[in-house]
């Protein structure tokens, strides 16, 4: 939200006391501050392990190591949509109606249009180095390039407007058509031909032909962006809840000052 | 040589954009934060 913040004493129910006690770490928790540390000391490792401790490989030479991250980003690509898409289905069919889905469903889709995006980039430079070429009209690149696209889309209606259940109502039903996709990225190197490799590990064959170390460096990068994407998504649907707060804090003073307005036309 | 290059490009994009985004994140809680009507937050 790009607003101008106002004076916090203008705003109803808020105190210096509480203001003060809320500036430092106001999403954190004892909780997301242990799950920040091992994320840091999980990213140090993959950069320690991807760029110095793997070996380069046979034919791709050092280009390999953009692997560690490229794979990770595009697997918590994937996963914060399927979350976004799980969250907006429990917003809509729990009879509640809870915002907190809402909240969560749209910090994920943000967090994974992050991580779509690096996924792209990465991919790009990858593919510059061995393809030879930064793009192709390719399965596995088009349909991933659809879907960065659709969640932006995604994150454009939920700045739509309206009140927070109509922002709700609107997004989780996009939230959940959307996810239809992630399957067709997935196996589109195996519905059309392609120039983009089969999954590596998870594959149906389940033959793993990569080096150990190799290996346990793309683990490495899959748990330590895994964490980070837990850790962003925990701060991020925070910082909404409080937007939301404001947003209704705002429209208090405005409600007050409408009435103050309509008061002093009716003396007049 | 060239292959050195694009990783470094890789790995300093990846990291320096989590990076920038994990900071924008906490300033806007922070700032939202300020002006929140509640004065028990859910989470604490």
């Amino acid at each position: 939200m790009s607003t101008t913040v106002p004076n916090p004493q203008s705003i109803p129910g808020t105190n210096a006391s509480a203001v003060s006690r809320r500036w430092r770490g106001i999403t954190s928790t004892g909780f997301s501050r242990v799950l920040g540390v091992a994320t840091l000391v999980l990213v140090v490792w993959l950069v320690l392990f991807g760029l110095l401790f793997s070996p380069p490989d046979q034919t791709q030479q050092s280009s390999v190591r953009i692997m560690y991250i490229h794979v990770p980003t595009a697997w918590v690509a994937y996963l914060a949509f399927g979350v976004t898409g799980l969250s907006s289905a429990m917003y809509l069919f729990r009879r509640a109606h809870s915002l907190a889905w809402d909240r969560v469903a749209g910090a994920s889709a943000e967090i994974g249009v992050m991580f779509m995006a690096l996924t792209l980039i990465t991919g790009s430079l990858w593919g510059r180095l061995t393809w030879g070429v930064y793009w192709a009209w390719d399965a596995r690149l088009t349909t991933t390039a659809f879907l960065f696209v659709t969640y932006v889309g995604y994150l454009a209606v939920r700045r739509l407007g309206g009140s927070h259940q109509a922002r709700a109502k609107r997004s989780a039903v996009l939230g959940l058509l959307a996810v239809i996709e992630i399957p067709l990225v997935h196996f589109s190197v195996e519905l059309w031909r392609s120039l983009h490799q089969e999954a590596s590990v998870a594959n149906p064959s389940g033959d793993v032909k990569m080096d150990g170390l190799m290996l346990f460096s793309l683990f490495v990068g899959l748990i330590a962006f895994s964490l980070l994407y837990f850790w962003l998504v925990l701060h991020r649907q925070r910082a909404m809840y409080l937007e939301d707060q404001y947003d209704d804090a705002d429209l208090d003073v405005a409600l007050v000052e409408r009435r103050a307005e309509t008061k002093e036309h009716s003396r007049a | 040589m060239r292959d050195n290059v694009f990783v470094a490009i890789c790995y300093a994009l990846t990291l320096g954009s989590l990076l920038s985004y994990a900071t924008v994140l906490l300033r806007r809680a922070r700032r939202a934060g300020r002006v929140a009507k509640s004065e028990e937050l859910p989470w604490t």
